[in-house]
């Protein structure tokens, strides 16, 4: 549990400040950098780096909309066939999930294959 | 087995990250790439700015600027600019326009200058080619090397330039406007050349109403004889703009006939410029004797095509030596209707034909050599270039430059002739148009007001002027082109010098007037002068908004602010109120049915008022389209395939005043012989079975037969205001049409203290997702105003604002 914790933790933090400067995909390259380091089973893994990028960009949508008064976020919904705020930011928040989550589990795979070299 | 999990897991990462990152082509519409427009960090919701934020300070450093600049925005986000010199003003106007209006500056350039495809691709292509062949590009960058040369204008501009992309190079990718995230498009470094280009667009709005090409198709169809019967140059109920206009000059040159040198058998099925009917304005100033506080009044309301964002930008200009505050076009320096610490101005269209079509007779078959003097002449062929987004290669294009000009429209084959396009902006004419506005917001007087227009070129404009002193005046500006022989609305022969312009009218005979005896001076696109003006001129005008204006100035001596306001929203129609007049006595109300009769009852109470909610409008519009389209049968079937000129309304109801027995009320399809009266009845009818079908759909009010959208600049619908409800109407002072509209509305009292007046609807910010993306538009919509205030840096840092910005030079 404490591991998934600091996994998580992990890529929230470093996640947001290196969003602040690099592409927007580097939180994938965070995620699997965080569960290479924290051993978890793949699964595991995933869930964690799912949960971190969909809580990442989905809270900061989610900040920023309410400081928006949904303004913007109501017209790119129209734009989009006319889905909600909470879509957008439900939509968002999937995007960064699936990105960091599949990031998590390379980084935990790769894990395994070191892991399995010194066992041997 | 590990390893190959590992590699499967990375392989999903990468390719679920290389297509989040690009563009998705779907059916319909291309998204943009998904994973950096959403990302929190990066994409649109960085866009969507804080609501209620705090007032804030920003300090800029290492900026090419002499000394500091403030520029303080005030709680409606409008900049106010407070510099030491008039470069850096330039360079602090560049700056804000850029800050708050970047796309639309870049979308409203690359429009007239055919670069649209190169961020919206193949889509846009033909509007490009289109703008390429009239020489758009060219043309600008003609005007810009003039401008660079040209050391009374070159350090200011360059200075604009300089504050425009020192606001483009602060930004990154995540912080560029939301449209160039939606579009997948970068923005890219001001010139000249843009600025050239917006100016051109402005020309192409206002300086190509000519209608040579279908009056000349209505020219074949009606006969000699006809035409001008059909098409006089002028409307006797007509009140000018200029109200003595005989002038001083003994250079009168005569209007011979309208003959068109070359009728072919070929009607003219060219590309036609859509000339958008609605796009005018009014404006008029009141002297000291005709206002209760004895204050002079100027009043302006250009109606031009509404836009979200709005294609003004409002501000404030303090220098050492002015104040001026009033709207700007992002892409030009100056304020270009507004008011300073003594004076007040603004412009309308003067609508002059400024542009000329050249029938050029081909001698080859690539039609590359014409037909000029006796001789052959060879064509300059220009290669245009247009790089479109989603095509490795550019698309070349060879456009024909002949003397007069390119040959916008070149048809494969035979016929052996085409139409060269003889336009002013095209000539090599020393434009002073970058700095005109920039001048006038330093004008203290009649003279230093006047001055730069005397150099002013394109698009004609009727220039006001109102002062504390208590003077008023009225210009109509620009170059007026002196015709050989002909009148300029007919297509002319190509091939012989005899038809070239002969010159210009010299500056200090353009029309004029200035604190004339009635007190007051007007203008809203009518005639300029009456047919005592010693220079012949065309142009197209309109005949009711003039005429309804001077009226009702007329008849008040002790006018108020607030009678400026009404005025400005007054939504009667004075063609409506004649019109009826017109018809009534005419209509053979035996024919009509019990239903028929009931709707006369109610348009005859009906006040000529185009009120949004009412349905007589729409009971009236019906009505008056069905008796042109029926009196006009003949030349509206021959539209099937060539454009053709509709006589003017105006005209059309004094033909039925003074003949209503013209062979040309009778409708072709019926073989009974119809006069006016049968016309009149029978569109009646029809409208009134239009009218009835409309009710009962719920269309019947006339906001929402007419239907007024303000369309987002990239005609994205959820960036849009659509559907408004809306009264008003082409001929109304209010002229707000579907697409057009007081596009700003403005009143100076020119008092001891000033007290003025404004409103566009839109709002300050060109981003959507800003709380002052579309503020203005309910002020605008109820025909209220804001107060306009010139306040000093001490006054606005005492008041609530958003936020306060100080421009460093690069060296202490």
């Amino acid at each position: 549990m404490s591991r998934a914790i600091s996994i998580i933790a992990a890529i929230l933090t470093l996640g947001f400040l290196a969003g602040a400067w690099l592409p927007w995909w580097t939180i994938a390259i965070i995620a699997a950098i965080a569960s290479f380091l924290v051993p978890a089973r793949s699964l595991s893994a995933f869930l964690c780096g799912f949960l971190a990028g969909a809580l990442l960009w989905g809270g900061l949508a989610w900040r920023t909309d309410w400081a928006n008064d949904h303004l913007l976020s109501s017209q790119i919904g129209n734009l989009f066939n006319g889905i909600s705020s909470m879509a957008l930011i439900l939509i968002t928040a999937f995007i960064g999930g699936l990105v960091a989550g599949f990031g998590a589990l390379s980084g935990s795979s790769l894990r395994a294959v070191f892991q399995k070299r010194i066992q041997r | 087995m590990p390893l190959l999990r590992f590699l499967l897991a990375s392989a999903v990462t990468v390719a679920l990250i290389y297509v989040l990152d690009r563009p998705l082509i779907l059916k319909e519409k291309t998204l943009p790439p998904l994973g950096s427009f959403f990302s929190p960090q990066h994409g649109f919701w960085m866009n969507a700015e804080p609501v209620g934020a705090r007032s804030e300070s920003r300090q800029l450093d290492h900026l090419p600027v002499n000394q500091g600049i403030s520029i303080i925005f005030d709680e409606e986000m409008i900049p106010h600019i407070y510099a030491e010199d008039e470069l850096d003003a330039a360079f602090a106007q560049g700056y804000v326009s850029a800050m708050l209006r970047l796309f639309q500056m870049d979308l409203s350039t690359r429009a007239p200058l055919g670069r649209l495809s190169e961020i919206l691709g193949t889509r846009t292509l033909q509007h490009d080619l289109g703008q390429r062949r009239k020489g758009m590009l060219r043309t600008a960058e003609r005007l810009a090397r003039a401008w660079e040369n040209d050391p009374t204008i070159q350090p200011l501009l360059q200075a604009f330039t300089d504050g425009v992309n020192a606001r483009i190079d602060e930004l990154s990718p995540r912080s560029w406007p939301l449209e160039y995230k939606l579009l997948d498009a970068q923005p890219e470094h001001w010139t000249f050349v843009r600025s050239a280009g917006f100016l051109l667009a402005m020309c192409e709005t206002l300086a190509q109403t000519a209608h040579d090409i279908p009056l000349s198709n209505a020219y074949r169809i009606v006969g000699p004889a006809d035409f001008p019967f059909l098409y006089p140059h002028h409307n006797p109920l007509d009140i000018p703009v200029i109200p003595d206009s005989t002038g001083q000059s003994d250079g009168a040159t005569p209007v011979s006939g309208p003959g068109p040198a070359t009728m072919d058998t070929w009607g003219y099925q060219d590309w036609l410029p859509a000339s958008e009917p609605g796009i005018g304005s009014n404006n008029w100033a009141l002297s000291g004797s005709k206002t209760l506080l004895q204050h002079p009044i100027l009043c302006n309301d250009p109606h031009l095509t509404l836009t979200l964002p709005s294609i003004w930008l409002e501000m404030q200009i303090t220098t050492p030596r002015h104040s001026a505050y009033g709207v700007a076009f992002p892409p030009l320096m100056g304020i270009a209707i507004g008011f300073n610490e003594e004076i007040a101005w603004g412009f309308t269209n003067a609508g002059h034909d400024v542009r000329d079509w050249y029938a050029v007779r081909w001698t080859d078959a690539d039609k590359t050599a014409y037909q000029y003097d006796g001789a052959v002449k060879q064509a300059e062929l220009h290669i245009e270039s247009i790089q479109v987004k989603g095509l490795d290669q550019p698309v070349l294009d060879t456009v024909r430059y002949t003397v007069w000009g390119p040959v916008p429209n070149v048809k494969s084959g035979t016929p052996q002739a085409d139409l060269a396009m003889h336009w002013m902006p095209m000539l090599d004419i020393d434009d002073q148009m970058a700095k005109l506005f920039q001048q006038i917001n330093q004008a203290s007087s009649i003279d230093t007001w006047r001055t730069p227009l005397l150099r002013y070129d394109v698009p004609m404009q009727n220039a006001l002027f109102a002062s504390k002193s208590g003077d008023i005046a009225l210009r109509v500006s620009g170059l007026l082109p002196i015709r050989p022989s002909y009148d300029g609305r007919l297509v002319q022969d190509g091939s012989t010098s005899a038809n070239a312009w002969k010159g210009f009218v010299p500056d200090d005979e353009n029309p004029y007037v200035e604190n004339p005896a009635q007190g007051y001076v007007a203008s809203a696109n009518q005639e300029s002068t009456s047919p005592a003006y010693p220079y012949a001129y065309y142009g197209v005008w309109e005949a009711w908004r003039g005429r309804y204006l001077n009226t009702r100035l007329r008849q008040k001596n002790d006018m108020t602010v607030e009678d400026m306001m009404a005025l400005q929203n007054d939504n009667t129609s004075l063609q409506a109120l004649e019109a009826m007049a017109t018809y009534f006595p005419l209509l053979d109300t035996a024919r009509l049915d019990a239903t028929e009769q009931l709707s006369l009852k109610s348009l005859a109470s009906w006040n000529g008022r185009y009120e949004a909610l009412q349905n007589m409008p729409v009971l009236f519009e019906l009505w008056d389209a069905q008796v042109d389209s029926l009196t006009w049968d003949e030349l509206y079937a021959a539209q099937d395939s060539i454009p053709v000129e509709i006589p003017d309304d105006w005209r059309l109801l004094e033909l039925i005043r003074t003949n209503p027995n013209l062979a040309w009320f009778d409708h072709q399809q019926t073989a009974e012989r119809e006069d006016a009266s049968a016309i009149i009845t029978r569109a009646w009818k029809t409208a009134c079975a239009q009218f009835q079908a409309l009710s009962e759909n719920g269309k019947g009010y006339w906001s929402v037969y007419k239907g007024t959208d303000i369309m987002h600049l990239a005609r994205i619908p959820a960036f849009s205001a659509m559907d408004l409800e809306l009264g008003g109407n082409k001929n109304a002072l209010n002229a707000i049409t579907p697409t057009n509209g007081p596009s700003w509305r403005m009143i100076v009292e020119l008092g001891p203290e000033t007290r003025a007046f404004g409103v566009y609807p839109g709002g300050q910010s060109g981003n959507p997702g800003s709380p002052f993306y579309r503020n203005f538009l309910p002020t605008w919509q109820t025909g209220a105003y804001r107060t306009l205030q010139i306040l000093s840096k001490e006054e606005i840092m005492k008041q609530p604002h958003l936020l306060a910005l100080t421009l460093h030079p690069s060296l202490p």
